[in-house]
């Protein structure tokens, strides 16, 4: 998963080498058998995040890639940043590109920082998201389409063009607080867990979603039951090491996320607003759990991801660094040695992916 | 890497309160009025108004927060503050950069066991069905002046009150130090609403012009019973507070 993190001061060169680094390691990804890679949008998170044109990020790697999935997530579904049409437009472009390798992932972001400069009102983008994800499959699978609704309205057209798979990409929703999993699993789409909950908060999350999806009423053409969720992650031979490596990604991933400001920081707001990946990143100072984390020796990783999967999590997504902290020799070398110690330990992933006509 | 206050520590040290008594027992304040605007601050200035050891919100942040106190340990008494968002480590809190309070007896208190940088003046809290307004005069001089209208109802009581950052001398020859107060927050009621700032001099809140409001953010007007914890943390005001973070015993 990549937010492209860009560490102060910035150079002419920063942001060019975070993002190649990244297309690097995502080459990588895909040689040695990754299912795949995730791009964020963000807007305005200073280091934290420079990603606000994911959709750019993943047609590069769609063109230095051959198989792994490209993960357009989250979409922040919300007016202020992107007409439903455009999101619909972009997305079929980027699978045609890809050769139907695309899934897309949903949200609403969760940041003031973000939210307020973009001028967007947080007590709607909960409806407006539900609005974005029945139309958009919509748009994908129908001829021409036309819609009178709250946040947006358009006389007939065709939105083209239509996507490569079909009916259409697997869609997601970011999870990021109790009671996400609960509209994920009733409209049918996967749940792309973003938050580091504890393991026994996030098994209930999950056993509720594989309860209520299904007699779920998707939103799209086809069910996409399935569970994901994040962890850094950084293999090393030495455990000791991998450890070492380990503070330096929490490190530094945690204060830079702890500067954005919240909504409720900001502004009363309705408790159904989600605090977000951000917010559950503040908690507790310390070093960081083991359980659960993808840092360390090959052993303590398949150990954790075996728990993970007993779980009934389907996909680990895994952040590789943050602001450059690893240097990138060792970011590909930890991938070469996951790739090569813990891969033999799973069964290749079910694709979320429906088969394509 | 990250952004950090500029502060200067030495300039301020000589208004700094002089902490006689760490708070060591909380304080309940009932049925107090509090009109809190929130506004986002030129990024630049605002950084001057923080101690190097704390971090700034992105965007940076303040708020101008007026309160009437009923009930208190010290009898009732008004309490104007500015104050400006910062990251503790990695918490969320206020910096509180000046006040103004209308009670003897109060400031004395707020000063030597919570440090809180209290000068004497004239405090003004109105409510109306409609709106509310503030005001806040030293020596005759109006300071701050706030106005909240299309008063609306909130639902629910969740309102934000991180912790208040105070820098304050420990014992009069004490070295400077920060120290983080806890603050619970239980609302009655409390209504949002569109607010205007009429008059504001950062001087007398010791920000001079460094307290620049650049983009509204939400404004409150509410009741509520609110308890000052007992100081839980304080931090070395210069070096970066992830790294000199000492709990209170």
């Amino acid at each position: 998963m990549f937010q492209l993190s860009v560490p102060r001061p910035w150079t002419r060169e920063s942001e060019r080498t975070v993002i190649n680094n990244a297309l690097d390691q995502v080459k990588l990804a895909d040689e040695l058998g990754f299912d795949y890679v995730w791009s964020t949008e963000h807007h305005f998170l200073e280091e934290y995040s420079h990603s606000s044109s994911p959709e750019l990020f993943l047609t590069a790697c769609a063109m230095v890639t051959k198989r792994i999935r490209l993960g357009h997530g989250i979409v922040v579904c919300v007016p202020e940043y992107s007409s439903p049409i455009r999101i619909a437009e972009r997305t079929a472009m980027l699978d045609i590109l890809s050769g139907g390798r695309l899934d897309v992932g949903t949200g609403r972001s969760a940041t003031w920082t973000e939210l307020a400069g973009m001028g967007a009102d947080f007590d709607l983008t909960k409806q407006s998201w539900d609005e974005y994800v029945r139309v958009i499959p919509k748009m994908w699978t129908q001829e021409r389409f036309s819609y009178q609704g709250r946040f947006f309205s358009m006389p007939e057209r065709a939105v083209l063009p239509k996507p490569y798979q079909k009916p259409h990409p697997p869609m997601w929703v970011a999870v990021t607080s109790p009671g996400t999993e609960v509209d994920a699993a009733q409209r049918g789409l996967g749940s792309l867990g973003l938050s580091f909950g504890s393991m026994a908060d996030q098994e209930r999350v999950i056993q509720n979603y594989r309860r209520i999806i299904r007699t779920c009423e998707p939103v799209g053409a086809f069910v996409n039951e399935h569970v994901a969720t994040v962890s850094f992650m950084y293999c090393h031979e030495d455990d000791a090491t991998a450890l070492r490596m380990g503070g330096l990604l929490n490190g530094g991933f945690r204060p830079l996320a702890a500067q954005f400001v919240h909504p409720p920081e900001a502004i009363p707001t309705k408790p159904s607003h989600t605090p977000g990946l951000l917010s559950a990143l503040r908690q507790g100072e310390g070093p960081p759990p083991r359980e659960g984390v993808i840092i360390g020796d090959p052993h303590h990783i398949v150990r954790e991801l075996k728990r993970w999967e007993s779980m009934g999590v389907d996909t680990m997504n895994l952040i590789l660094n943050v602001v450059e902290c690893v240097p990138q020799a060792e970011v590909l070398k930890s991938l070469r040695l996951f790739a090569k110690e813990v891969f033999p330990h799973f069964q290749p992933a079910q694709a979320a992916a429906p088969a394509a006509e | 890497m990250h952004r950090y206050g500029s502060l200067d520590i030495r300039a301020r040290a000589a208004c700094a309160p002089v902490l006689t008594e760490m708070a060591r027992e909380p304080w309940t304040l009932k049925g107090v009025h509090v009109l809190d605007c929130r506004t986002e601050i030129a990024a630049a200035a605002g950084d001057t108004l923080i101690p190097p050891s704390l971090r700034p919100g992105i965007p940076s942040y303040g708020a101008l927060v007026v309160s009437r106190v009923e009930e208190s340990p010290v009898g009732p008494f008004a309490l104007a503050e500015l104050r400006v968002g910062v990251r503790i480590g990695a918490t969320a809190g206020f910096f509180l950069v000046g006040a103004v309070c209308d009670s003897p007896a109060a400031r004395q208190a707020l000063a030597e066991r919570w440090g809180y940088p209290c000068v004497a003046g004239e405090i003004v809290l109105e409510e109306l069905y409609h709106r509310a307004s503030a005001r806040v005069t030293l020596q005759g001089r109006t300071v701050l002046e706030l106005t909240l209208s299309d008063r609306r109802p909130l639902p629910g009581t969740r309102l934000n009150v991180p912790s208040i950052v105070n820098l304050a001398r420990q014992g009069p020859d004490g070295p400077l130090l920060l120290v983080n107060t806890p603050i619970q927050s239980t609302y009655a009621q409390a209504d949002g609403g569109r607010y205007a700032i009429t008059a504001f001099d950062g001087t007398a809140f010791g920000a001079g012009e460094a307290f620049r409001p650049s983009f509204p953010m939400g404004s409150t007007i509410g009741v509520a019973e609110i308890t000052l914890g007992a100081i839980d943390v304080t931090a070395d005001p210069v070096k970066p507070a992830e790294e000199s973070l000492a709990i209170v015993a």
